[in-house]
């Protein structure tokens, strides 16, 4: 008799399988048919692992105080580039005259907006970057040393914890940005934004998974969710929830392959996704190419990164409507981070300029367990109704 | 026929009728017989007074959330009703109360929907438009028509406090804010009287009684014109009145309130869990587990009128999503409370299962085999445990020694005191059959790493884990009497004595023979005579009509 | 009804109520609900429009009050306010500007002439001899965003949930019981509990008279009054086998829905024999349009599944209306008109193509693309956009498929900004009912 243990849920407990009898009877059963479906190479007892977002934060080396990776300080703000380059209350009462901008924003040549077209602005003032060299992420160009190569630039790698080669140029852009550093003003609104708002509910689930442990092949559904998340009492997130994919917004479904090595579950890199975010309570579109996910499962949840390459004029476009756009709140001066964002993208070159479009891009993200559920169709629902909702007291 | 055959006949005809009623009168009254026991006054409980209230004037008025606390007695807060007394501190709240509610009923939003006439001027006194509105409503505020005495009264208040406030509605208003901290609306005091030498209830508390029973208010236009006409003294009317209350959504607030108060379901407003333990279990989850269990009970014993029985093995019921994470399983539309029938195998199935139970007798941060074995026995078997003496030591418990990783372990080493073994011995074995749910009602196959045994026995009947142990309650003869006894003491409001037993044999009876359906046993006790019956040596005061109108009409505004 | 050209500064991105034209007005197939009776001032007249019957002044135009008055009689609208913080109504050197538009230049107090206060109308002095209307305490004012009787510029507010209403339209209020409320679902307003529960009537059902009962009322749930609870007008209680009372409406019996848990919900909408009780059908968008749902809700989006913009202005500023400068259009598209009519395309409207509506129209916009001013002349060359409540409608060049929001939100910090405009309640298109959680 094989003494099999009964399998268990992420949350570390049976799904309440019966009495012990009966359990041993039908684990007789149950391992002559899997020994036979192993025989055959079918998947029995193949689990599903559900994970809702709850977390998101640029990904690199923050200290607390910064000193270690920015050694040149942290950035400045719009108002002081903007002092910067009009050096006189004369020549700032007259920009602001002419092209009407209390906010300091139009200081383009022809009055042009600084965050929207910040291609015609440069900050005389520069714009610090990391010194650090470790993060977690993905070696997306392939190289280990950030040569140049057909379609890569050639830029500096970052190394993680397990000694491989990471492209995280947007580390470099933002690690000493003081707004996108651990409760910066635009980290701290992300934060809060992840639960508040629904742009931000995102639901990787992992389908066949024989073992949590390792793992060769695993299909992955990553969609947009549609339920809340609720604070638990231990300054986390109530795992174990049941999330609905919101079947509305079809094209954001995406589907994937992966697989999971000593407890880490990774995905292969995907051509194009596609998620939405929001920052600074404005929402739009994020997309990345060659993405991957690479998240450590843990007893409630997953915590990892996720990476891949942002199209630069796409990329600025989000971060214009939302970090750009609350600039004075947010303390970064826009032309700073678009040009830094120029100048280290390291992917997609275009043949004909040489110039990199794309940048690698690497954040932080944590999950809870949660049950994914597709949605029935409506008469469905209708008939489950019929057959006992209980009253609306 | 000749005269004489006629007058054959007719003796015969008449001699049969008498017979027959006597044997008729003799079945009942064989088979039963009043308690010798008084009937008493009760306060209007908050869910009543609610009830009541949504009745006459609808569901749009701010009713309040907390009345008068109330004291269980005999197991059950509503027969604690009884025994309770209006503080001043309580007064206030029926007085803040009343005039919320009688100033929302006539605001400007409500009252060309509720009163039933216009005043020819809103500034002045119309006593007829008055009266009109005081008449039906004082009818169902007092369980009774107002006299003509009372009636003028109320309306000369109205009158005079319209005069000083120089608006029809506001005097109006202040009027009913009075009737709402009466004496007769707060109080229900039965009223008997003799017949055929029975004491028994009048019409009217009989109406009261049954209302309170059923719908856990105080009756409607239909009951109380019921008993105005008599029809609820005959044994056909009151079966049609008992029917039709049977058959309404309402029954679902008498069974809720009977079960909420027999479950002891009040411990949830100070039910706290914790948040490092069970981080699950927020604020949301213990709403939504109570609602749950009500829900339950709800469809299985009104909706499908099932075994009460089965109430310990069902595998169906409601969940919600916060409730679903706790329980470990997905539900297809977390908006809403979802039906949710649990797989065959599963380890859940019954009351004793849900998180409301489980919960309710654990620790904040443990589990409690003891609690829930107490809880079982005192709850659905009626058999008291005794409390703990108060030097008992529970550091084997609450300091254990790190060998000891299950409760089991823990319970046996700390019943291995005598003093403490005697209970120990009725409710652990019990208990330590729902092991495999954790403080917070989620399920464990081990605790601190060693595999848990869930056997465990009641009484007689032992077993191997928690599906055993849900099939023993369901088969123990004391499960269903329990519930009958717990549900006549209900219905009498008060508690049950020795001098019941009778009664009770007969309810048990009935109750078998009607498959355990409860809302048959409710119909049992409601159309039996015995509900209503009144002993003849009762001592108490009758209150009767003209004294009804020597009470205190309330105060003016 | 025709209105005359009108453009504004920038487009709204609209959502369409394609799926509200499902909603089957089964109560209000005429929409003329009795309303409550209110006594109102000789210059305070009642007007119709497409959502619903609103107050308004002696010319029609339609009243509003500000949800920002910090309390009765207290006018957050003054002179001083501008909630755009000053950047969008900086003067542009071109177009210079002797007094910068405040709350007032856009929201006009509503005078009181010659009228006396009754009933909830009272008078407001704003400043000596300076005498307003206010109803239940809040000053009332008409918008230049109106330019006609008949319209009501907030109605489809574009925008997503943090960005509040703050103009109210002042609606007479319907003689309702006060159990039931006025909903908003959408473009439609349907009838609903007092506690945010939808209402419907079910097909099943004779005139005044309910046949749910036993299994059905599991999923119906019937509404009821109180045994007190009087008819009156439209409204009655139909007496059921227990002797409660139900609440019925033109004889159909109302119920809620065992499935709805949140306001707003209208899952039985479109269940075989189940209705919303529609109060005031949605406007009908034009048939080309159609309805996208995306992770930041429902949107409008053209016949492609592109998502539909609209430039909105915080509403006092000098921005997005007729008069206003085109500035701010296209400021933040590198200061050229011509940049930005790359990025922001116009839904042009068919030949031959008509309006079916106040809310929903077109508008000569001139070329290049100014949704603020209308073309001046007959001669200067111009487009015509469909509108929503006179804004422009464009698609976004950026987007590359149906149903995205890059264009979301792009804008400036004080004010001017694309939106979408939502189709809020639930996604009622012809497939049925989906879930959906709050957004």
């Amino acid at each position: 008799m094989i003494n099999v243990t009964a399998r268990t849920s992420p949350r570390g407990a049976t799904e309440d399988r019966g009495g012990i009898s009966r359990f041993v009877k039908a684990l007789r059963i149950g391992v002559c048919a899997a020994a036979v479906l192993a025989f055959v190479g079918g998947r029995a007892h193949a689990e599903t692992i559900g994970l809702v977002m709850t977390s998101w934060h640029v990904e690199g080396v923050f200290t607390k105080d910064g000193k270690s990776e920015c050694p040149d300080g942290l950035n400045p703000t719009l108002e002081e580039n903007f002092k910067a380059q009009f050096k006189t209350k004369e020549e700032q009462d007259a920009i602001i005259k002419k092209y009407g901008s209390t906010q300091w924003h139009y200081r383009g040549p022809n009055g042009e907006s600084d965050n929207n077209s910040p291609e015609t602005v440069f900050d005389p003032l520069p714009h610090p970057e990391p010194h650090a060299t470790a993060s977690d992420g993905f070696n997306l160009d392939g190289t280990q040393d950030g040569r140049a190569t057909d379609k890569t630039c050639k830029h500096d790698k970052f190394v993680n914890a397990s000694g491989e080669a990471v492209d995280n140029q947007f580390y470099r852009v933002t690690g000493c940005v003081k707004s996108f550093r651990p409760q910066g003003t635009f980290d701290g609104f992300i934060t809060n934004e992840i639960p508040a708002l629904m742009v931000n509910r995102w639901l990787i689930e992992i389908k066949g998974v024989d073992d949590r442990m390792n793992d060769d092949h695993v299909d992955v559904m990553i969609a947009h969710g549609l339920d809340e998340l609720v604070a638990d009492g231990n300054n986390g997130f109530v795992a174990g929830r049941s999330q609905r994919v919101d079947e509305g917004s079809a094209s954001f479904i995406q589907h994937t392959t992966g697989r999971i090595v000593n407890g880490v579950f990774m995905t292969d890199s995907m051509p194009e996704f596609r998620m939405t975010g929001s920052g600074l309570v404005e929402v739009g579109e994020r997309r990345f190419k060659d993405a991957r996910f690479k998240l450590k499962l843990t007893p409630n949840g997953a915590t990892g990164v996720l990476a891949g390459y942002g199209d630069i004029p796409r990329l600025w476009r989000f971060y214009a409507k939302t970090i750009g756009l609350h600039a004075i709140a947010s303390t970064v001066s826009p032309p700073s981070l678009y040009h830094s964002i120029v100048r280290n993208a390291d992917g997609y070159k275009d043949p004909a300029t040489g110039q990199c479009t794309a940048i690698s891009q690497v954040y932080a993200v944590g999950f809870v367990n949660a049950n994914i559920v597709r949605q029935s169709s409506s008469t469905d629902v209708a008939a489950a109704i019929s057959k006992g909702a209980g009253a609306v007291r | 026929m000749n005269m004489k055959a006629k007058l054959f006949w007719a003796s015969a005809g008449l001699l049969g009728l008498f017979a027959a009623s006597v044997t008729a009168i003799a079945e009942q009254k064989s088979e039963l017989k009043p308690a010798a026991v008084l009937s008493r006054a009760r306060l209007i409980t908050q869910p009543q007074y609610v009830n009541t209230l949504r009745g006459i004037f609808g569901p749009n008025v701010k009713y309040p959330v907390v009345l008068a606390p109330m004291h269980r007695v005999g197991g059950l807060v509503d027969v604690g009703a009884s025994a309770a007394v209006v503080t001043g501190g309580a007064l206030e709240r029926f007085d803040s109360a009343g005039r919320t509610v009688a100033k929302e009923v006539l605001d400007p939003s409500h009252r060309d929907y509720i009163m039933p006439c216009r005043p020819a001027s809103e500034k002045l006194p119309d006593d007829a438009c008055a009266r009109k509105f005081l008449a039906p409503v004082g009818r169902l505020l007092f369980r009774r028509a107002l006299s003509e005495k009372e009636l003028k009264a109320y309306t000369e208040i109205a009158h005079a406090a319209i005069i000083e406030v120089g608006d029809f509605y506001t005097g109006l208003g202040g009027t009913l804010s009075g009737m709402l901290v009466a004496p007769e609306f707060l109080y229900v005091t039965p009223t008997t009287e003799v017949v055929r030498g029975e004491n028994r209830l009048t019409a009217r508390s009989r109406a009261i009684r049954l209302s309170m029973l059923l719908w856990n208010a105080y009756p409607d236009s239909e009951l109380l014109t019921a008993a105005e006409n008599g029809s609820l003294n005959t044994d056909k009317g009151l079966a049609k009145q008992v029917d039709r209350m049977l058959a309404s959504p309402r029954l679902a607030d008498g069974v809720r309130n009977f079960f909420d108060d027999m479950l002891v379901f009040e411990s949830f407003d100070t039910l706290t869990k914790d948040g490092k333990i069970y981080p699950a279990f927020t604020t949301q989850v213990t709403t939504d587990a109570r609602e749950q269990t009500l829900r339950t009970i709800v469809a299985h014993l009104v909706e499908l009128n099932g075994d009460y029985r089965d109430l310990f093995t069902t595998r169906k019921t409601f969940l919600t999503n916060d409730l679903a994470a706790i329980y470990g399983v997905a539900i297809n539309d977390p908006d809403r409370w979802a039906p949710y029938e649990f797989p065959t195998d599963s380890a859940r199935g019954g009351l004793l299962t849900q998180v409301s139970f489980l919960a309710l007798y654990s620790h904040p941060g443990r589990s409690s085999p003891t609690r829930r074995g107490r809880a079982i026995r005192e709850i659905f078997l009626c058999q008291k445990v005794p409390d703990p003496p108060p030097n008992v030591d529970f550091s084997a418990l609450e300091r254990p020694d790190p060998t000891l990783k299950t409760a089991r372990d823990r319970l046996n080493r700390h019943s291995q005191n005598p003093v403490c073994a005697g209970c120990h011995k009725i409710t652990d074995p019990i208990g330590l059959a729902l092991e495999n749910f954790d403080g917070a009602g989620a399920y464990r196959t081990d605790e601190s790493g060693a595999v848990i045994d869930a056997s465990g026995a009641l009484n007689d009947a032992s077993f191997k884990n928690v599906k055993g142990l849900e099939e023993a309650l369901h088969n123990n003869p004391r499960t269903p009497t329990c519930l009958a006894e717990r549900m006549t003491s209900y219905a009498l409001n008060r508690p049950i004595e020795a001098a019941d037993q009778d009664l009770l044999n007969y309810v048990n009876t009935k109750f078998a023979a009607n498959g355990y359906r409860v809302k048959e046993l409710l119909r049992v006790i409601a159309t039996d005579k015995t509900f209503y019956a009144v002993p003849a040596d009762n001592d108490k005061p009758t209150i009767n009509k003209a004294d009804a109108e020597t009470v205190t009409l309330g105060r003016k505004s | 009804m025709k209105f005359p050209v009108r453009a504004f500064l920038g487009a709204a991105v609209v959502g369409a109520a394609t799926a509200l034209l499902t909603l089957q007005p089964a109560l209000a197939a005429d929409g003329k609900l009795a309303l409550k009776e209110e006594p109102r001032p000789s210059n305070i007249r009642l007007q119709e429009t497409e959502m619903g019957v609103v107050y308004a002044d002696s010319r029609g135009m339609t009243l509003y009050t500000d949800r920002n008055d910090p309390k009765d009689f207290v006018p957050a609208c003054t002179e001083k306010s501008n909630e755009s913080r000053g950047e969008a109504t900086e003067p542009h050197p071109d177009h210079p500007v002797a007094n910068p538009p405040n709350c007032l230049t856009k929201h006009l107090p509503v005078d009181v002439g010659d009228g006396k206060p009754v009933g909830a109308w009272t008078v407001f002095e704003r400043s000596p001899g300076v005498k307003q209307w206010a109803y239940r305490g809040h000053p009332v004012y008409t918008s230049v965003k109106d330019i006609a009787p008949g319209q009501s510029w907030n109605s489809l507010e574009p925008g997503l949930r943090q960005y509040r209403k703050r103009w109210l339209t002042v609606f007479a209020p319907l003689d309702l019981p006060p159990d039931i409320i006025l909903q908003t679902v959408g473009a439609a307003r349907v009838f609903a509990t007092y506690s945010n529960h939808t209402l419907y009537t079910l097909t099943q059902d004779r005139p005044g008279k309910s046949t749910c009962e036993d299994a059905c009322v599991k999923k119906w749930q019937p509404f009821l009054g109180g045994e007190m609870s009087q008819p009156r007008g439209e409204w009655t209680l139909a007496t059921r086998a227990d002797k409660t009372r139900q609440w019925v409406f033109r004889g159909k019996p109302l119920y809620t829905f065992a499935g709805d848990r949140k306001n707003g919900d209208v899952k039985g909408n479109n269940l075989p024999g189940s209705q919303v009780a529609v109060a005031y059908a949605a406007p009908t968008p034009p048939s080309f349009m159609t309805i996208q749902t995306t992770p930041a809700g429902d949107l409008y989006a053209d016949d492609k599944g592109k998502t539909l913009y609209a430039f909105i202005c915080p509403s006092e500023s000098d921005c997005d209306d007729v008069t206003d400068k085109s500035h701010w259009w296209f400021v933040d598209c590198g200061n050229s008109p011509e940049k930005c009519t790359r990025q922001w395309l116009p839904v042009l409207a068919a030949p031959g193509a008509k309006a079916t509506g106040n809310t929903w129209t077109i508008v000569n916009m001139p070329r290049p693309w100014s949704p603020v001013r209308a073309a001046e002349n007959s001669a200067e060359p111009s487009v015509r956009v469909w509108a929503q409540n006179g804004r422009p409608l464009f698609t976004y060049v950026y987007e590359d498929r149906p149903g995205m929001i890059d264009g979301m939100d792009t804008g400036t910090f004080t004010g001017p900004r694309w939106f979408g405009v939502m189709a809020t309640g639930g996604n009622l298109n012809a497939k049925g009912p989906t879930t959906q959680a709050a957004r």
